[in-house]
């Protein structure tokens, strides 16, 4: 194990974000080492003399830290069960076990290296040249070419933290959180507006957290301001991952308490972008040794972590920046041997190695230097995908060598920072408030009347690639030769070349590479780069998990008010749409038998229940359903189908009348919203001067269906102010009265198992008392809970067909044997004309009884009457009868089969045919309904 | 027999207490953000063209919440009003109600509604991560109401701020009430959220 802070941890730096009082143990590759709170994955591997991180995705080669940042390739992990995290980002925890990805079998032998010695047959287009032929391989080729890929490994088990999704409202959203973009948030804020800021980082302050003690200064500066400011929300290790019409923005917040990222969704007014700048590496030979840094990495891993990156350093700079690595390596105690300022006429040949690390480099003027540390300063990119994703195109300084936005920008969408240009820290702070103002301004007035200062990039010397060859995309192992090769091939555009190569398609998505592929292309093609172009932005600006996009699932469940009872009664639930709902108490065949012989209690809340109000009720009861309303008196109850336009069967149920102007429907329990819609639908667009008032009253009541030779025994017992005889309370009838004590409950004679029984509906949260209720009353008649197992055979037994299962999307409503409920005497109502033509027609199949003539042989459902090849029917139900005990079914057969005592033949899914009989009544049981009416 | 119990479609963890005819939580709790389950309160349902005198004589605009004695009148869905006051007042509800709204066509849907209380100066976070409406503190006042997506089940909501203190009323179908409360509570992990009972005045 290492020391405590690690071999190559320096003296405290002014800047350092690491609490050295505080140690924290981790593994790497299986190696135990220590870190301080505060360190990434990386500084703390760095502080550790770890110069080898990672190998390369497609040839293995060793890597180490290149950009030091969020999008640096090399840096990417599995870190416990979590693939892919970002090592120069994601923040130490204790505990961490951390290992490299697409090594086998070790970072330190990596039998993928062997691809180094074959790269001169895996050049450009590799894949595409090779498995293209012969095409039947293709499937063997892939199964090969996927064990190659790179990448962490999702556990399949384990535990995997939820993700969240949130919604925000902001009036101005602050993409970034550097000088620019604090500035712009503080002014936007002070003019009144809501401000959301959104840092990539952990804390606030973009480059001025590496800088100076004056750039500290102001960094914690504006940071106090906006902490305090009460019209900011500051959101960090958060990214701006999209942006979509209207200002519809996508954040990630990352790192959150339990739970692991939330995707936010953002409708601001506006929007500024201020992602600051991007450092871009440099193409040569070599540029991709371990040890070889972009200076911001370097100024990092010093200015925040008190990370020597090296011991000997050599520095190449067009700009500044190098000159501060310089001086920050200085001040930690690296040997800087040699400044090479490109400004001054210094170039940069290749990079050297020694076993597999950087050992030294040389130099345009010839020379050679000893060194283990190579940092490379040679320009910036502006990332600008938040301004292509709004619709700009941002066209290219060729004086400054970066992107700037172009002319086109929404007048929604801001930009400030490094993004627009560079400048003084008073210039920066100073063009992001008047941005700032501005955005402001477009969201509350609308009028822009803030001017922003002028404000461009420096001029900077085009430093893309130097006179050797080097990687251009370190995220996809793709060489400036690669780029040559696919251009003098044709691959010459560079959206072609960008599929034929896959540069910038890895995970740092361009970021760091784009300008360098497009730059090297230019140069093939003798074109400059602004007619080269880019390839097309696309969100998200950073990968994001898909459990974020998933976000929290919100499945809506429905319970009925006894869902506690059957659960704690062995009920074995099955979901019916979004209902759970007990199919059976652990054996169906008996509960049928004690409901037949007995009484048993079934719960059907889910039934759709409507209360309609109105002196048109029965208006609208006659334009829905097939059959008459008009004389429906009080205290009666009706059955009625419903047909679509189409005459097509759409739903059933029992309509009963309450008191004058006021009933009560039911609906199947599938069927509710659609009947809803349909009802009022047909009320606010083809009846709206009807006097109806549709309250939707399903959840209202807990609905109990008590069936059995026994039922008006037991519900006598809970009954006192309603006369429950037959004579005083007949079948197609409904009460209203006191059960178990509970006013106001609805009571009707009718009955879906064929049985005598009362469907009771009662205020729902009385409903598991009365249920109780029922149960301990019914003790002494040996009651039982049936399921929908139990009902569904019943009501097979009786013949009753079930809209959905029985019909389908094309049964009309003579097909269902209901000829003598459609009325097509009376006025209009919904599907008259198609029924008419149907009856006058005789199309259509027809709803039959068939009992198979082997009565143990249950055929499944949906099996087909196929007769000389062509499908003559099907079974639409079938089960085993424990009343009868035979098999029964119905089924939908073609007119000249729909004859009582044809026998029609029953292809089972495995081929074997059997035979059944069609019976005269689609009831096997009680066809008279004797039993009901008892 | 024994005199009827009502209990809400959400499970108590928990002693109960009796309210009238129904069983409630008597948990006490607080915190910076608390979910109680008032679904026991009394619910009825107006319903009137927008512009009709009946509707005018509520004096609820639609999106708004309107006090009349011990009730609260909201205005989420067009033409629609639900009128909430605590348990066991129908009646009394019923007759406090302006003009002749008490002798028109309404809907006692007391045992058709689950209906929550959010309140906490978390709150607001905790709604936001389950409606899309902007429930800012600014964009959604005190008195106000909406009818949305929340959780992906239709619901209503009124911004009924206790003592200063944000609040929020969720009124949502009866059946869906136990996912509703169980997806509250998920999503106020975060915040600490914790379950109080009934409360020992109003709603």
């Amino acid at each position: 194990m290492s020391g405590a802070q690690g071999s190559s941890r320096g003296a405290q730096r002014l800047g350092e974000v690491v609490d050295r009082n505080r140690t924290i143990t981790f593994t790497f590759n299986g190696k135990k080492y220590k870190g301080l709170e505060g360190d990434t994955i990386i500084s703390a591997l760095t502080a550790n003399g770890v110069k080898i991180v990672s190998r390369s995705w497609k040839y293995h080669r060793r890597r180490g830290v290149m950009s030091g940042n969020y999008h640096d390739p090399n840096c990417h992990f599995q870190v416990n069960d979590e693939p892919n995290v970002r090592g120069a980002h994601r923040r130490l925890e204790e505990g961490m076990v951390v290992s490299t990805q697409n090594v086998s079998p070790s970072l330190k032998f990596d039998i993928g290296a062997v691809n180094q010695k074959l790269s001169r047959f895996l050049t450009a287009g590799f894949y595409y040249k090779t498995f293209i032929k012969p095409e039947r391989l293709w499937p063997t080729y892939e199964k090969v070419l996927q064990r190659f890929a790179g990448g962490g490994k999702v556990a399949a088990t384990g535990h995997h933290v939820p993700a969240d999704k949130r919604y925000a409202h902001p009036d101005v959203l602050v993409a970034g959180g550097g000088p620019s973009g604090m500035s712009a948030a503080l002014s936007a804020a002070d003019a009144g507006s809501n401000v959301l800021l959104v840092e990539e980082e952990y804390e606030l302050g973009g480059f001025l957290r590496w800088g100076t003690a004056d750039e500290l200064a102001v960094a914690q500066s504006l940071r106090e301001k906006v902490a305090a400011h009460p019209k900011i929300t500051t959101l960090t290790n958060a990214v701006v991952a999209g942006r979509y019409d209207q200002n519809w923005v996508s954040v990630i917040e990352r790192g959150l308490p339990v739970v692991m990222e939330s995707l936010i969704k953002v409708r601001t007014a506006t929007l500024v972008a201020a992602p600051g700048l991007i450092e871009r590496p440099y193409v040569f030979e070599g540029n991709d040794l371990p040890g070889v840094m972009l200076s911001t990495a370097v100024l990092r891993l010093v200015n925040l972590y008190a990370v020597k990156p090296g011991e000997r350093a050599v520095v190449f700079t067009g700009n500044d920046s190098g000159i501060a690595a310089a001086e920050a390596l200085r001040g930690i105690g690296v040997d800087v041997v040699q400044v090479v300022d490109a400004r001054h006429g210094g170039g940069l040949v290749r990079a050297t190695s020694s076993r597999g690390v950087l050992s030294g480099v040389e130099l345009s003027d010839g020379s050679k230097v000893l060194c283990d540390l190579l940092v490379v300063a040679a320009g910036w990119t502006a990332p600008t995908t938040l301004l292509n994703l709004s619709g700009n195109h941002p066209v290219f300084d060729e004086a400054g060598a970066r992107f700037v936005p172009g002319p086109d920008l929404d007048d929604t969408v801001f930009a400030t920072g490094g993004l627009v240009g560079d400048g003084t820290i008073d210039e920066i702070l100073a063009h992001g408030a008047a941005v700032g103002r501005q955005a402001s301004e477009r969201a509350t007035n609308g009028s822009v009347t803030t001017v922003a200062p002028a404000f461009s990039p420096d001029p900077h010397l085009p430093l893309f690639f130097g006179t050797t060859k080097g990687i251009v995309d370190f995220s996809e192992d793709v060489s400036s030769k690669d780029l040559l090769t696919a251009a003098h091939e044709g691959y010459n555009s560079v959206e072609l070349l960008k599929r034929y190569t896959t540069a910038t398609m890895g995970p740092a998505q361009g970021k760091l590479e784009t300008i360098n592929t497009v730059a090297v292309l230019a140069s093939a093609n003798g074109e400059s780069i602004e007619e080269t172009g880019t390839t097309v932005w696309r969100p998200p600006y950073v990968p994001i998990t898909l459990g974020a996009l998933a976000g929290r699932s919100y499945e809506p469940v429905r319970y009925s008010p006894m869902q506690a009872w059957h659960e704690s009664h062995g009920g074995i639930n099955i979901v019916a749409g979004q209902w759970m709902r007990p199919e059976h108490y652990g054996d169906a065949a008996k509960e049928v038998s004690t409901v037949r012989s007995g009484v048993g209690i079934i719960d059907v809340t889910p039934l759709g229940k409507f209360e309609l109000k109105g002196t048109d009720v029965t208006k609208l009861l006659n334009l829905v359903y097939v059959n008459k309303w008009s004389k429906l008196e009080v205290g009666a109850v009706r059955y009625g189908v419903m047909c679509g336009e189409d005459g097509v069967i759409f739903d059933d149920g029992v309509t009963g009348h309450l008191s004058e102007d006021r009933y009560f429907m039911s609906t199947t329990s599938s069927g509710a919203a659609g009947v809803y819609a349909h009802l009022e639908s047909w009320l606010q667009t083809g009846f709206p001067e009807w006097d109806v008032t549709i309250t939707n009253v399903t959840s209202a009541y807990a609905s109990i269906n008590i069936a059995g030779p026994q039922s008006r025994e037991l519900l006598s017992k809970l009954v006192s102010d309603v006369d429950l005889s037959n004579e005083a309370f007949p079948y197609m009838n409904l009460r209203t009265g006191t059960i178990a004590g509970v006013p106001g409950c609805h009571m009707w004679r009718i009955g879906f198992t064929g049985e005598l029984s009362f469907e009771i509906h009662v205020p729902a949260g009385f409903g598991a008392y009365v249920w109780e209720t029922l149960m301990e009353h019914g003790a002494d008649f040996g009651i039982t809970p049936f399921g929908l197992e139990a009902q569904r055979i019943m009501r097979l037994e009786k013949g009753h067909f079930i809209v959905g299962q029985d019909t389908d999307g094309v049964t009309q409503g003579f097909s269902a044997g209901i000829d003598w409920l459609i009325k097509l005497d009376k006025d209009d109502f919904i599907g008259k004309p198609e029924l008419q033509w149907q009856h006058d027609s005789g199309a259509g199949f027809r709803l039959v009884g068939i009992h198979p003539n082997d009565p143990k042989q249950v055929p499944t459902e949906a099996s087909q009457i196929v007769i000389d090849g062509i499908i003559q029917g099907r079974i639409t139900s079938s089960r085993f009868s424990p009343t009868l005990n035979r098999s029964i079914c119905l089924g939908l057969v073609v007119p000249a089969l729909a004859v009582a005592g044809t026998v029609v033949p029953i292809r089972l899914p495995n081929g074997t045919i059997i035979q059944g009989t069609v019976m005269e009544h689609h009831a096997s049981y009680d066809h008279e309904g004797a039993k009901l009416r008892g | 027999m024994a005199n009827p119990t009502a209990r809400s479609p959400i499970g108590v963890n928990g002693s109960t207490k009796q309210l009238g005819s129904w069983e409630v939580s008597d948990a006490t709790n607080s915190g910076p953000v608390t979910l109680a389950d008032v679904s026991a309160a009394t619910k009825i349902l107006v319903v009137a063209d927008v512009d009709s005198a009946r509707g005018a004589a509520l004096n609820c605009a639609f999106q708004s919440t309107h006090r009349i004695d011990n009730a609260l009148i909201v205005g989420a869905g067009p033409g629609e009003w639900l009128v909430l006051a605590p348990a066991g007042q129908t009646p009394t509800v019923i007759e406090a109600l302006p003009g002749d709204i008490g002798r028109g066509d309404l809907v006692d849907v007391t045992h058709g509604g689950t209906l929550l209380r959010l309140t906490g100066n978390d709150a607001v976070a905790v709604m936001s991560r389950m409606c899309a409406i902007n429930v800012g503190l600014d964009a959604f006042a005190d008195g106000s109401a909406f009818r949305s997506s929340f959780a992906r089940l239709v619901c209503d909501v009124a911004r009924d701020d206790v003592n200063g203190v944000p609040s929020y009323l969720i009124h949502a179908d009866r059946s869906s009430g136990q996912y509703l409360f169980d997806s509250i509570m998920a999503v106020g992990e975060t915040f600490g959220i914790r379950v109080t009972g009934y409360p020992v005045a109003g709603l």
